[in-house]
């Protein structure tokens, strides 16, 4: 029987299901409720950019860049965001204070090309159902000259959102596959993105359009947390986007819709730093406790702790797990983020993550 | 029921079109929630500045629909289909009696618009033309949807 046919059969089952119209509704008209915002993480940024110039805490090239957690430690609210980098994967690096700059691809014999990209994936018994945000280290290759330059960063997001390109199990590219960053430019704290018109028309619907602005947002922002980012299309400045009218008319940034994430997501790769696989994120839970496990191949928890966010119960805090590198087998091994549910007890926003074998994934992008 | 001017008064169009609606709000939401989403959507509508002026009023209410669906958030049919399973049918009201998991399990992969797109397709027969203009998307983005439902649905298709 034809794909086609199955799906028919699947539609007339589900509408054999339908109930009856409810009747016709006289009332008032009532105002859905959307949820309550939760507490902008403004100051989170700011408190945690003001600790560190007044403590003169190093702040760590990523190339480097991962923030400086502790091997073995269970715990870490320190606000150590990445202020500069280049698109190489996360190594031991040296402590020197970064310097801004604007180039991110290292093309390696034109045809390789390794950077961070935050795709997505779907948490499991998530009550809210945004997506977690993941970023992941990936080396795509493609033909000769794809990558040739630094404005193919982000064109690299469009190569991963091609049909052809599979990405890493249990994860997703909100991002269609014909949305390109034309160009981009990185000065004075601000990002400026040129996109295709492709990018207007979102990704179709609310919570698909905020997750794919996201997506592009932390991606471009990679090189400086704090940055905002202007879209343009054709040198204008795009005033709304998507299906859903979402105004881009002032600058956005890493907080503007980070309401619509899980409420644990990750900010950094998980990498290897000095005997310790470093994992950070944001999260916005239950008295800010989460709880992090190590599984190995079978899918069996061999370790599990608990550790805490910078804040919780309804605002966003930083967290930091130093997980021992005794623990992981890359290419095997995961790391599983949650939270308890307060009713129940059970495993809620679950998020897993699986390590690459040589820290990075290896992709092939399609035609 | 038509007014002097020759238009449908809000309860002709709601009688009219309710049916339908609902059978399109299950396709997104399943049956548990589907006369909500339609009230919601259907209250939204009419009392929307625009709607006197809207000259395809049924175009209007689906997208009405599906944005009310969005809203209404693609994880309560999970939540749904966890409590059905831990509760036992026998103890879920209508129409729980007449609910088919197989097919609630395989709807519940998919996105909300990927949900539309499936049934607009493939339940009214629609062009991907047509289906856009019903979502308020583009034919490409159709197209995208459905290869993406497609995909998620392979397995249970294969």
């Amino acid at each position: 029987m034809s794909q086609e046919r199955k799906i028919r059969q699947l539609m007339a089952r589900l509408v054999s299901m339908s109930p009856e119209p409810p009747p016709y509704p006289e009332q008032t008209p009532v105002v859905a409720d959307r949820g309550q915002r939760k507490p902008s993480p403004a100051l989170v940024f700011t408190v945690a950019a003001a600790l560190v110039a007044m403590l003169g805490l190093p702040m760590l090239l990523f190339t480097g860049g991962e923030p400086p957690i502790v091997a073995g430690s269970s715990t870490t609210t320190s606000a150590t965001l990445p202020s500069s980098t280049t698109s190489q994967p996360p190594a031991p690096s040296t402590t020197t204070t970064p310097t801004p700059t604007t180039t991110t691809s290292e093309p390696i014999d034109g045809t390789v090309w390794t950077g961070v990209v935050y795709l997505y994936q779907e948490p499991e018994n998530s009550f809210v159902g945004n997506p977690a945000l993941v970023p992941l280290v990936l080396e795509v290759a493609a033909e000769p000259g794809t990558f040739n330059d630094h404005s193919e960063f982000t064109g690299a997001l469009g190569v991963l959102a091609d049909a052809g390109t599979a990405l890493p199990d249990g994860f997703e590219n909100a991002i269609p596959p014909d949305v390109r960053v034309v160009d981009w430019a990185l000065e004075n704290g601000s990002v400026r993105a040129e996109m295709n018109e492709a990018f207007l028309d979102g990704a179709g619907g609310l919570l698909a359009d905020t997750t794919m602005l996201n997506q592009l947002i932390y991606t471009l922002t990679w090189m400086d947390a704090g940055a905002s980012v202007e879209f343009t299309v054709d040198g204008q400045a795009v005033q709304a986007f998507g299906s859903e009218g979402i105004s881009l008319a002032e600058p956005v940034d890493r907080e503007t819709f980070i309401d619509e994430l899980s409420p644990i997501f990750l900010t950094h790769p998980i990498s290897e730093f000095e005997s310790a696989y470093t994992v950070n994120g944001f999260a916005n839970t239950f008295e800010a406790s989460l709880t992090w496990q190590v599984l190995d191949g079978a899918g069996d928890v061999i370790h599990e702790e608990f550790t805490t966010a910078s804040c919780g119960t309804g605002c966003w805090g930083e967290f930091g797990v130093g997980v021992d590198s005794d623990l992981i087998v890359p290419g095997e091994s995961s790391i599983r983020l949650l939270t308890h549910s307060a009713e129940d007890g059970s495993p809620t926003n679950v998020i897993t993550v699986p390590i690459p074998e040589e820290g990075r994934w290896q992709l092939s992008a399609g035609t | 029921m038509i007014t002097a001017t020759g238009v449908m008064n809000d309860e002709a169009v709601y009688r009219r079109y309710s049916e339908e609606l609902t059978r399109y709000a299950t396709g997104l939401v399943g049956p548990f929630d589907a006369p909500d989403v339609v009230t919601d959507a259907c209250l939204k509508a009419f009392a929307a500045r625009s709607w006197p002026g809207v000259v395809d009023r049924r175009a209007y209410l689906y997208k009405t629909v599906l944005t009310v669906a969005n809203d209404h958030h693609r994880r309560t049919l999970s939540r749904r289909l966890r409590e059905m399973k831990v509760a036992g049918r026998d103890h879920l009201p209508d129409p729980a009696a007449s609910i088919d998991l197989e097919v609630l399990d395989a709807v519940e992969r998919l996105s909300v618009q990927q949900r539309a797109a499936v049934f607009l397709t493939y339940w009214e027969d629609l062009t991907p033309d047509d289906v856009g203009a019903r979502m308020g998307v583009s034919a490409g983005t159709v197209k995208r949807h459905l290869a993406r439902a497609r995909k998620r649905l392979g397995e249970l298709l294969s």
